[in-house]
Protein backbone atom coordinates (compact mmCIF):
# COMPACT_ATOMS: atom_id res chain seq x y z
CA UNK A 1 0.00 0.00 0.00
CA UNK A 2 1.45 3.14 -1.45
CA UNK A 3 -0.20 5.60 0.92
CA UNK A 4 2.39 7.44 3.59
CA UNK A 5 -0.49 7.60 5.86
CA UNK A 6 -1.02 3.94 5.88
CA UNK A 7 2.73 3.42 6.54
CA UNK A 8 2.33 6.02 9.84
CA UNK A 9 -0.30 3.50 11.00
CA UNK A 10 1.74 0.87 10.52
CA UNK A 11 4.35 2.81 12.31
CA UNK A 12 2.07 3.26 15.01
CA UNK A 13 0.95 0.35 15.26
CA UNK A 14 4.57 -0.85 16.11
CA UNK A 15 4.41 1.70 19.12
CA UNK A 16 5.74 4.77 17.20
CA UNK A 17 3.38 7.46 19.06
CA UNK A 18 5.07 10.15 17.09
CA UNK A 19 3.15 8.97 13.78
CA UNK A 20 -0.29 9.02 15.78
CA UNK A 21 0.45 12.73 16.40
CA UNK A 22 1.28 12.96 12.77
CA UNK A 23 -2.14 11.46 11.88
CA UNK A 24 -4.07 13.37 14.22
CA UNK A 25 -2.03 16.60 13.73
CA UNK A 26 -3.06 15.47 9.30
CA UNK A 27 -6.43 14.71 10.07
CA UNK A 28 -8.07 17.02 12.90
CA UNK A 29 -9.67 19.54 11.07
CA UNK A 30 -10.98 17.48 7.98
CA UNK A 31 -12.76 14.97 10.78
CA UNK A 32 -13.63 17.83 12.54
CA UNK A 33 -15.31 19.81 9.52
CA UNK A 34 -17.23 16.35 8.42
CA UNK A 35 -18.37 16.11 12.10
CA UNK A 36 -19.90 19.59 12.62
CA UNK A 37 -21.48 19.42 8.96
CA UNK A 38 -23.02 16.04 10.11
CA UNK A 39 -24.25 17.48 13.23
CA UNK A 40 -24.26 20.72 13.28
CA UNK A 41 -23.07 21.97 16.58
CA UNK A 42 -19.74 22.87 16.83
CA UNK A 43 -19.05 21.51 20.53
CA UNK A 44 -20.46 18.26 19.99
CA UNK A 45 -18.76 18.21 16.48
CA UNK A 46 -15.59 18.65 18.64
CA UNK A 47 -16.20 15.67 20.95
CA UNK A 48 -16.91 13.47 17.82
CA UNK A 49 -14.27 14.06 16.36
CA UNK A 50 -11.88 13.75 19.67
CA UNK A 51 -13.95 10.22 20.02
CA UNK A 52 -12.52 9.14 16.39
CA UNK A 53 -9.15 9.87 17.62
CA UNK A 54 -9.78 8.17 20.62
CA UNK A 55 -10.85 5.04 18.78
CA UNK A 56 -8.13 4.95 16.67
CA UNK A 57 -5.84 4.86 19.11
CA UNK A 58 -8.15 2.16 20.61
CA UNK A 59 -8.12 0.37 17.89
CA UNK A 60 -4.77 0.44 16.31
CA UNK A 61 -3.93 -2.94 17.31
CA UNK A 62 -7.11 -4.38 15.11
CA UNK A 63 -5.92 -1.86 11.97
CA UNK A 64 -5.37 -4.30 8.44
CA UNK A 65 -4.09 -1.87 5.54
CA UNK A 66 -7.02 -3.20 3.14
CA UNK A 67 -7.83 0.14 1.96
CA UNK A 68 -6.44 3.66 2.01
CA UNK A 69 -5.89 5.41 5.61
CA UNK A 70 -8.80 7.79 5.31
CA UNK A 71 -11.17 5.00 4.22
CA UNK A 72 -10.55 3.40 7.60
CA UNK A 73 -10.55 6.71 9.40
CA UNK A 74 -13.58 8.12 7.66
CA UNK A 75 -15.56 4.54 8.42
CA UNK A 76 -14.93 5.25 11.91
CA UNK A 77 -15.63 8.94 11.69
CA UNK A 78 -19.11 7.91 10.09
CA UNK A 79 -20.17 5.04 12.95
CA UNK A 80 -19.61 7.47 15.63
CA UNK A 81 -21.78 10.44 13.61
CA UNK A 82 -24.40 8.03 12.80
CA UNK A 83 -24.77 6.31 16.47
CA UNK A 84 -24.86 10.12 17.91
CA UNK A 85 -27.25 10.69 15.70
CA UNK A 86 -29.53 7.96 16.91
CA UNK A 87 -28.37 8.51 20.91
CA UNK A 88 -28.10 12.12 21.17
CA UNK A 89 -25.02 10.77 24.04
CA UNK A 90 -23.01 13.93 23.64
CA UNK A 91 -25.41 16.31 22.67
CA UNK A 92 -27.07 15.74 26.15
CA UNK A 93 -23.97 15.66 28.15
CA UNK A 94 -23.08 18.87 26.83
CA UNK A 95 -26.75 20.02 27.39
CA UNK A 96 -26.85 18.78 31.33
CA UNK A 97 -22.85 19.96 31.69
CA UNK A 98 -23.87 23.94 30.27
CA UNK A 99 -27.23 23.79 32.51
CA UNK A 100 -25.08 23.13 35.32
CA UNK A 101 -21.92 24.97 34.90
CA UNK A 102 -23.08 28.39 33.14
CA UNK A 103 -22.21 30.39 36.32
CA UNK A 104 -18.57 29.03 36.96
CA UNK A 105 -17.11 29.37 33.08
CA UNK A 106 -14.15 30.46 33.51
CA UNK A 107 -12.61 33.52 31.66
CA UNK A 108 -10.94 31.09 29.08
CA UNK A 109 -14.42 29.60 28.68
CA UNK A 110 -15.55 32.91 28.45
CA UNK A 111 -13.84 33.93 25.84
CA UNK A 112 -14.03 30.59 23.37
CA UNK A 113 -18.04 31.20 24.61
CA UNK A 114 -17.77 34.71 22.51
CA UNK A 115 -16.14 33.49 19.34
CA UNK A 116 -18.57 30.76 19.27
CA UNK A 117 -20.93 33.24 19.10
CA UNK A 118 -19.33 35.16 16.07
CA UNK A 119 -18.98 32.10 14.86
CA UNK A 120 -22.71 31.97 14.97
CA UNK A 121 -23.12 35.63 13.73
CA UNK A 122 -20.76 34.63 10.45
CA UNK A 123 -22.97 31.16 9.97
CA UNK A 124 -26.21 33.11 9.89
CA UNK A 125 -25.50 33.88 6.53
CA UNK A 126 -28.51 33.05 4.78
CA UNK A 127 -27.74 30.40 2.56
CA UNK A 128 -25.75 28.28 4.70
CA UNK A 129 -28.24 28.03 7.23
CA UNK A 130 -30.79 27.40 4.45
CA UNK A 131 -28.06 24.08 3.89
CA UNK A 132 -27.57 23.54 7.50
CA UNK A 133 -31.50 22.58 7.56
CA UNK A 134 -31.55 21.09 4.27
CA UNK A 135 -28.84 18.61 5.22
CA UNK A 136 -30.20 18.44 8.68
CA UNK A 137 -33.32 17.04 7.17
CA UNK A 138 -31.62 14.00 4.90
CA UNK A 139 -31.48 10.43 7.01
CA UNK A 140 -27.94 9.18 8.14
CA UNK A 141 -26.30 7.33 5.33
CA UNK A 142 -27.58 10.15 2.54
CA UNK A 143 -25.76 13.00 4.77
CA UNK A 144 -22.54 11.14 5.19
CA UNK A 145 -22.29 10.34 1.26
CA UNK A 146 -23.64 14.06 0.58
CA UNK A 147 -20.71 15.34 2.72
CA UNK A 148 -18.47 12.86 0.55
CA UNK A 149 -19.45 13.84 -2.05
CA UNK A 150 -19.51 17.56 -1.79
CA UNK A 151 -17.10 17.97 0.47
CA UNK A 152 -14.24 15.71 -0.45
CA UNK A 153 -15.17 15.32 -4.15
CA UNK A 154 -14.61 11.55 -3.84
CA UNK A 155 -16.21 9.24 -6.39
CA UNK A 156 -18.75 6.77 -5.48
CA UNK A 157 -16.34 3.76 -5.33
CA UNK A 158 -14.24 5.36 -2.43
CA UNK A 159 -18.02 6.77 -0.90
CA UNK A 160 -18.64 3.05 -1.35
CA UNK A 161 -15.54 1.92 1.18
CA UNK A 162 -16.06 4.11 3.84
CA UNK A 163 -19.57 3.76 4.00
CA UNK A 164 -19.37 0.26 3.50
CA UNK A 165 -21.52 -0.38 0.69
CA UNK A 166 -21.74 -0.83 -3.14
CA UNK A 167 -21.23 1.74 -5.69
CA UNK A 168 -24.77 1.32 -7.16
CA UNK A 169 -26.29 2.21 -3.65
CA UNK A 170 -23.93 4.79 -3.52
CA UNK A 171 -25.13 6.48 -6.58
CA UNK A 172 -28.90 5.78 -5.36
CA UNK A 173 -28.01 7.51 -1.87
CA UNK A 174 -26.30 10.57 -3.68
CA UNK A 175 -28.87 10.92 -6.26
CA UNK A 176 -31.68 10.70 -3.55
CA UNK A 177 -29.72 12.98 -1.10
CA UNK A 178 -28.89 15.92 -3.83
CA UNK A 179 -32.53 15.77 -4.98
CA UNK A 180 -33.93 16.09 -2.00
CA UNK A 181 -31.19 19.23 -0.99
CA UNK A 182 -32.02 20.52 -4.33
CA UNK A 183 -35.68 20.81 -3.63
CA UNK A 184 -35.32 22.07 0.42
CA UNK A 185 -32.90 24.73 -1.31
CA UNK A 186 -35.15 25.54 -4.16
CA UNK A 187 -38.38 26.48 -1.50
CA UNK A 188 -36.17 27.77 1.20
CA UNK A 189 -33.82 30.26 -0.98
CA UNK A 190 -34.76 33.40 -2.79
CA UNK A 191 -34.22 33.61 -6.13
CA UNK A 192 -30.98 36.24 -5.89
CA UNK A 193 -29.09 33.31 -3.94
CA UNK A 194 -29.77 30.78 -7.03
CA UNK B 1 -41.36 14.70 -19.33
CA UNK B 2 -40.87 11.71 -22.08
CA UNK B 3 -38.94 8.05 -21.39
CA UNK B 4 -35.64 9.27 -22.43
CA UNK B 5 -36.07 12.87 -19.97
CA UNK B 6 -36.92 10.32 -17.15
CA UNK B 7 -33.74 8.12 -17.79
CA UNK B 8 -31.53 11.08 -18.25
CA UNK B 9 -32.82 12.49 -15.21
CA UNK B 10 -31.74 9.46 -13.01
CA UNK B 11 -28.08 10.04 -13.80
CA UNK B 12 -27.94 13.84 -14.00
CA UNK B 13 -26.28 13.79 -10.67
CA UNK B 14 -23.50 11.21 -11.39
CA UNK B 15 -23.22 13.14 -14.48
CA UNK B 16 -22.16 16.20 -12.25
CA UNK B 17 -20.04 14.58 -9.88
CA UNK B 18 -18.31 12.90 -13.07
CA UNK B 19 -19.00 9.22 -12.51
CA UNK B 20 -20.90 8.30 -15.89
CA UNK B 21 -18.97 6.24 -18.46
CA UNK B 22 -18.16 7.82 -21.54
CA UNK B 23 -20.56 6.24 -23.51
CA UNK B 24 -23.58 7.50 -20.84
CA UNK B 25 -22.01 10.72 -20.86
CA UNK B 26 -21.79 11.40 -24.45
CA UNK B 27 -25.54 10.14 -24.43
CA UNK B 28 -26.27 12.40 -21.88
CA UNK B 29 -24.76 15.27 -23.46
CA UNK B 30 -26.60 14.64 -26.59
CA UNK B 31 -29.48 14.81 -24.84
CA UNK B 32 -29.13 18.15 -23.10
CA UNK B 33 -28.27 20.07 -26.48
CA UNK B 34 -31.68 19.66 -27.49
CA UNK B 35 -33.58 19.00 -24.10
CA UNK B 36 -34.68 22.64 -22.51
CA UNK B 37 -36.35 21.05 -19.30
CA UNK B 38 -33.28 18.65 -18.71
CA UNK B 39 -30.44 21.37 -18.94
CA UNK B 40 -32.61 23.43 -16.43
CA UNK B 41 -33.18 20.63 -14.09
CA UNK B 42 -28.78 20.02 -14.76
CA UNK B 43 -28.83 24.49 -13.85
CA UNK B 44 -30.83 23.80 -10.41
CA UNK B 45 -28.77 20.92 -9.48
CA UNK B 46 -25.66 22.56 -10.49
CA UNK B 47 -26.61 25.73 -8.28
CA UNK B 48 -27.85 23.92 -5.02
CA UNK B 49 -24.50 21.87 -4.93
CA UNK B 50 -22.87 25.91 -5.55
CA UNK B 51 -24.58 26.76 -2.09
CA UNK B 52 -23.54 24.02 -0.48
CA UNK B 53 -19.99 25.17 -0.78
CA UNK B 54 -21.00 28.37 0.78
CA UNK B 55 -21.03 26.03 4.26
CA UNK B 56 -17.59 27.02 5.86
CA UNK B 57 -14.85 24.88 7.32
CA UNK B 58 -14.55 25.70 10.71
CA UNK B 59 -11.05 25.79 12.85
CA UNK B 60 -10.89 23.87 15.96
CA UNK B 61 -11.05 25.90 19.51
CA UNK B 62 -8.17 27.12 21.52
CA UNK B 63 -8.85 24.27 24.09
CA UNK B 64 -9.33 21.44 21.45
CA UNK B 65 -6.08 19.95 21.63
CA UNK B 66 -5.13 20.34 25.51
CA UNK B 67 -8.74 18.83 25.85
CA UNK B 68 -7.79 16.05 23.45
CA UNK B 69 -4.46 15.31 25.34
CA UNK B 70 -6.31 15.19 28.68
CA UNK B 71 -9.05 12.63 26.89
CA UNK B 72 -6.10 10.62 25.75
CA UNK B 73 -3.68 10.26 28.72
CA UNK B 74 -7.25 9.16 30.83
CA UNK B 75 -7.30 6.54 28.26
CA UNK B 76 -3.56 5.72 28.31
CA UNK B 77 -4.14 5.05 32.02
CA UNK B 78 -7.17 2.65 31.16
CA UNK B 79 -5.78 0.48 28.70
CA UNK B 80 -2.67 0.04 30.84
CA UNK B 81 -5.23 -0.86 33.78
CA UNK B 82 -6.64 -3.20 31.52
CA UNK B 83 -3.72 -5.09 30.22
CA UNK B 84 -2.80 -5.36 33.82
CA UNK B 85 -6.28 -6.58 34.89
CA UNK B 86 -6.06 -9.55 31.69
CA UNK B 87 -2.47 -10.35 33.16
CA UNK B 88 -3.54 -11.15 36.31
CA UNK B 89 -6.62 -12.85 35.09
CA UNK B 90 -4.76 -15.02 32.44
CA UNK B 91 -2.59 -16.15 35.88
CA UNK B 92 -5.47 -16.96 37.19
CA UNK B 93 -7.33 -18.83 35.00
CA UNK B 94 -3.81 -20.94 34.12
CA UNK B 95 -3.98 -21.80 38.09
CA UNK B 96 -7.63 -22.88 37.58
CA UNK B 97 -7.76 -24.55 34.30
CA UNK B 98 -9.34 -28.04 34.09
CA UNK B 99 -6.38 -29.99 34.28
CA UNK B 100 -4.36 -28.19 37.38
CA UNK B 101 -7.74 -28.71 38.79
CA UNK B 102 -7.68 -32.40 38.32
CA UNK B 103 -3.83 -32.50 39.20
CA UNK B 104 -5.02 -30.57 42.75
CA UNK B 105 -7.45 -33.08 43.53
CA UNK B 106 -5.35 -36.18 42.65
CA UNK B 107 -2.48 -34.91 44.65
CA UNK B 108 -4.85 -34.28 47.64
CA UNK B 109 -6.47 -37.67 47.32
CA UNK B 110 -3.50 -39.52 47.39
CA UNK B 111 -2.07 -37.45 50.82
CA UNK B 112 -5.29 -37.78 52.76
CA UNK B 113 -4.89 -41.86 51.61
CA UNK B 114 -1.18 -42.52 52.87
CA UNK B 115 -2.03 -40.39 56.36
CA UNK B 116 -4.64 -42.82 56.80
CA UNK B 117 -2.86 -45.56 55.99
CA UNK B 118 0.03 -44.35 58.90
CA UNK B 119 -2.69 -43.48 61.56
CA UNK B 120 -4.53 -46.88 60.96
CA UNK B 121 -0.74 -48.91 61.41
CA UNK B 122 0.25 -46.88 64.54
CA UNK B 123 -2.90 -48.03 66.62
CA UNK B 124 -2.82 -51.78 68.43
CA UNK B 125 -4.88 -53.30 70.54
CA UNK B 126 -3.60 -53.07 74.36
CA UNK B 127 -1.92 -56.35 76.03
CA UNK B 128 -4.02 -58.30 78.98
CA UNK B 129 -0.83 -56.90 81.05
CA UNK B 130 -1.01 -53.44 79.92
CA UNK B 131 -4.51 -52.66 80.46
CA UNK B 132 -3.85 -54.73 84.59
CA UNK B 133 -1.45 -52.36 85.07
CA UNK B 134 -3.89 -49.09 84.04
CA UNK B 135 -6.68 -51.27 86.51
CA UNK B 136 -3.73 -50.71 89.48
CA UNK B 137 -2.66 -47.62 88.45
CA UNK B 138 -6.06 -46.38 88.65
CA UNK B 139 -7.24 -47.87 92.60
CA UNK B 140 -3.48 -46.50 93.46
CA UNK B 141 -4.88 -43.03 92.25
CA UNK B 142 -7.94 -43.54 94.29
CA UNK B 143 -6.11 -44.85 97.44
CA UNK B 144 -4.15 -41.61 97.35
CA UNK B 145 -7.03 -39.75 97.67
CA UNK B 146 -8.73 -41.37 100.44
CA UNK B 147 -5.19 -41.01 102.05
CA UNK B 148 -4.94 -37.18 101.19
CA UNK B 149 -8.49 -36.84 102.31
CA UNK B 150 -7.41 -38.39 105.60
CA UNK B 151 -4.32 -36.42 106.11
CA UNK B 152 -6.69 -33.39 105.76
CA UNK B 153 -9.31 -34.63 108.40
CA UNK B 154 -6.34 -34.99 110.61
CA UNK B 155 -4.78 -31.57 110.30
CA UNK B 156 -8.66 -29.86 110.86
CA UNK B 157 -8.34 -31.87 114.60
CA UNK B 158 -4.77 -30.75 115.17
CA UNK B 159 -5.75 -27.04 114.23
CA UNK B 160 -8.69 -27.11 116.80
CA UNK B 161 -6.63 -28.59 119.05
CA UNK B 162 -4.38 -25.89 118.91
CA UNK B 163 -7.10 -23.09 119.19
CA UNK B 164 -8.12 -24.55 122.17
CA UNK B 165 -4.42 -25.00 123.48
CA UNK B 166 -4.06 -21.26 123.14
CA UNK B 167 -7.29 -20.19 125.01
CA UNK B 168 -6.00 -22.30 127.93
CA UNK B 169 -2.35 -20.95 128.44
CA UNK B 170 -4.43 -17.79 127.59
Amino acid sequence: MDDPHVQLMLRFQRGDESAYKELYETYKIPILNFSYRFCQDRRVAEELSQEVFLRVYKTASTYRPDAKFSTWLYRIATNICLNEMRTGKYRYELEQHHAGGEEALSTENKNSEFHRNVHERIIADEAEQSVRKAMASLPGKQRAALLFSVYEELSYREIGQRLGCSEGAVKSIIHRAKIGIRDILKRGIPRDNE
Amino acid sequence: MNKKCTTIRKNLVAYLDRQLSERKKQALQEHLDCCKECRAELNELRASQATMLLWQDITPSEHYDRIFEQKLAMLKQDLAAAKEKSHLLTIVRHCFNTRFALATSAVLAVCIVMLSIVAFKQYRKPSQHELGISRDIELYRNMEVIQYSEALEHFDMIQVLDVLGQETTG
